[in-house]
């Protein structure tokens, strides 16, 4: 049993670095939780703090029921992948995996049935007598996560642990990941800065921009039902649509969101985030893949740029007099390069947010999301 | 550049040969006799003769100048590299107040002529009563390498990836413990140029010999000196016998530690 509290932790780098900022998150046991955000934002020294490999400012870390502030890395029961694998270069595989073990003063015999169940699950029993530099970029990192699991930690802690990889290797990794923590039963804290591995792996996200922590919730959750502007743009691909300098007016007992020649009807929740924002402009958020193109006469009226066909769907790039729009359409779509398009909005999911806190002003008067 | 190839190699060919070839006429001559040696100087020896090698293990204390010369340079180079290694990886690893002041301080040593400290020194140790012995050499040779073997380990040591030694912390080491299992054995290289360069210095020196020790206290080089000065020094295939055990260590030295330099033992720790 082993949950995870960061509690006002804050840490400040020599010279004034402020690198993680009032960082509040309770990773709760056995759960997989998510670090995401752009390059630099403090992710990374988060977890060593997790860690102990940096100091803590300010705030406390609980591992457990223990404050582990002052305690040093090797009692706090972790174990972590780096992004570079970090494996010890003049070793063997198996006394890569064995050295925590023999520090710890497990049995021989044992080590060597751990190392060999661990071996067995990543399928590399038939490298532990390689040096690390003999190895793939992909078993360079199995075996830094068989290091990590030998150990049998209470807590598993991940600093983008895939993003050496191409591609191909990624997907599948994530996959084998995903297993490894549903086999494990563990607490995990995963850091990267790919959307899509936040999304597919995490019980829970944290969304992290200039070491403030913005958002903690399910992936749909903030999917669904972003807080502000730097989450709504940094998760979903191709990015949230942001329709900036608009207004909210009142058009026939409706309101409408008037940016240029566009005109878009809003539901009621318009109403109220219209009140909290009197006379400002505002800034309409669209996913790409609640805009759909009809014919010119209904719609904002916007002009074809790029048409992206990927297969399953296909990405349009469009301007509008005010705006540059993407749109996710399906896969056959008519659509050529300079055709004039009406954009369709499923205004239901659309958000409007304030330009000068980012805030999410929607969000308050929808209504909750159905309980799952 | 494919051009330069051969004058690239007739460069190399030749600087073998101007440092080559003394060293293997030595080693040559300590295989003959001297009427052989009188006969034919240049020439290959015509048998195995073992007698001047004999000749000049037993003349004076030449065995003794030997394993003096041994001890004295394999403890100062042993506790040197250690010593350095140790303080390079505290500087290039620890964050304190006035750390690069104290590297300068320490560098600053590298700025003294050694040869000015002769008279200090042989005074101080006269007066500590150590003046012929081991330590008398052993004391300054190691604090003469610590500030060069300290500068070079401390580079290495900052090109190091940290991610590894901070594995190894949470695999359990101590700081300490992440100095002696990981960052020391990949620091072979830089310690195998330090042992080198150190074992080449000490194994050479002659002043602070002469100076500090006398008689059987002291080493080879001051030995070679006073075996010159005998009447042995006519006994010239005599000489290179001498000589040629002079040179072994060195080369055993080199050879086992050149290895490590080359290797790069840091390939395969990071991905990408
Ligand atoms: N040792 C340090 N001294 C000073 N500043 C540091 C130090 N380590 C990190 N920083 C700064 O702290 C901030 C956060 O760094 P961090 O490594 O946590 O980012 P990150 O989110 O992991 O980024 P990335 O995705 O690029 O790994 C950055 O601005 C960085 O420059
Ligand atoms: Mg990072």
């Amino acid at each position: 049993m082993a949950d995870v509290v960061l509690d006002n932790v804050t840490k400040v780098f020599p010279g004034d670095v402020l690198a993680a900022s009032d960082i509040n998150i309770h990773v709760a046991d056995k759960e997989l939780l998510v670090l995401v955000g752009p390059s630099g934002c403090g992710k990374s020294t988060t977890l060593r703090m997790v860690a102990g490999l940096e100091d803590v400012t300010r705030g406390t870390i609980r591992i457990g029921d223990r404050v582990v502030n002052d305690i040093p890395p090797k009692d706090r029961d972790i174990a972590m992948v780096f992004q570079n694998y970090a494996l010890y270069p003049h070793m063997s595989v198996y006394r890569n995996m064995a050295f925590g073990l023999k520090l710890r003063k497990v049995p021989k015999k044992e080590i060597q049935e751990r190392v060999n169940q661990a071996a067995a699950l990543l399928g590399i029993q038939n490298l532990l007598d390689r040096k690390p530099k003999a190895l793939s970029g992909g078993q360079r990192q199995r075996v830094a996560v068989g290091r990590a699991i030998v150990r049998e930690p209470a807590v598993f802690l991940f600093d983008e642990p895939l993003s050496n990889l191409d591609a191909k290797l990624r997907v599948s990794m994530r996959a084998e990941l995903n297993k490894l923590h549903n086999r494990l039963a563990k607490t995990m804290i995963y850091v990267t800065h790919d959307q899509v591995e936040a999304m597919t792996l995490g019980d829970r996200i944290a969304v992290m921009n200039e070491g403030v922590i913005q958002q903690l919730a399910s992936p749909l959750e903030l999917y669904d039902r972003p807080v502000n502007e730097f989450v709504a743009g940094f998760l979903g691909t191709p990015p949230m649509n942001f329709m900036t300098n608009g207004r909210i007016k009142q058009q026939d007992g409706k309101f409408v969101f008037n940016a240029g020649a566009a005109r878009i009807g809003l539901p009621d929740w318009a109403r109220q985030a219209a009140d909290d924002l009197p006379g400002r402009d505002v800034t309409l958020g669209v996913r790409p893949e609640d805009l759909s193109l009809g014919s010119p006469e209904d719609g904002v009226k916007a002009t074809v740029n790029v048409v992206e066909p990927l297969g399953n769907e296909m990405i349009i790039y469009l301007t509008t007099d005010y705006h540059d729009l993407i749109c996710k359409a399906p896969a056959h779509q008519k659509v050529a390069v300079d055709d004039v398009v009406g954009l369709r909005i499923n205004v239901e999911k659309t958000h409007l947010f304030d330009p000068e806190t980012g805030q999410n002003v929607s969000l308050t008067h929808r209504g909750q999301p159905p309980k799952e | 550049m494919k051009t330069w190839r051969p004058f690239r190699f007739s460069i190399a060919a030749v600087l073998s040969v101007i440092f080559g070839y003394p060293l293997l006429w030595m080693v040559l001559t300590s295989f003959k006799s001297r009427a052989e040696l009188e006969a034919s100087a240049w020439s290959l020896p015509t048998r195995f003769y073992l007698g001047n090698f004999r000749d000049v293990l037993s003349m004076g204390h030449f065995g003794r100048y030997y394993l003096n010369s041994i001890v004295v340079c394999g403890v100062s180079v042993a506790v040197a590299s250690l010593a350095a290694a140790a303080a390079a990886y505290a500087f290039a690893r620890l964050r304190f107040r006035g750390k690069e002041a104290l590297f300068l301080l320490l560098l600053s040593g590298m700025m003294i002529p050694v040869h000015v400290t002769l008279i200090p020194l042989h005074r101080m140790m006269s007066s500590l009563g150590l003046l012929n012995s081991p330590v008398a050499l052993i004391g300054p040779y190691i604090a003469f390498a610590l500030p060069v073997s300290t500068f070079i380990l401390r580079a290495f040591f900052e090109s190091l990836p940290r991610d590894v030694e901070d594995a190894a912390q949470l695999d359990g080491c101590s700081p300490i413990g992440a100095f002696w299992h990981v960052a020391l054995p990949l620091a072979a290289p830089a310690l195998a140029t330090v042992i080198i360069f150190n074992f080449v210095y000490m194994w050479n020196e002659f002043a602070f010999a002469l100076t500090l020790t006398s008689g059987t206290t002291t080493t080879l080089p001051v030995g070679i000196y006073e075996v010159s000065r005998s009447s042995f020094s006519t006994h010239v295939p005599g000489m290179t016998a001498g000589l040629t055990i002079g040179v072994i260590p060195g080369l055993i030295v080199y050879f086992i530690a050149q290895k490590h330099i080359v290797k790069g033992m840091t390939a395969g720790a990071l991905g990408g």
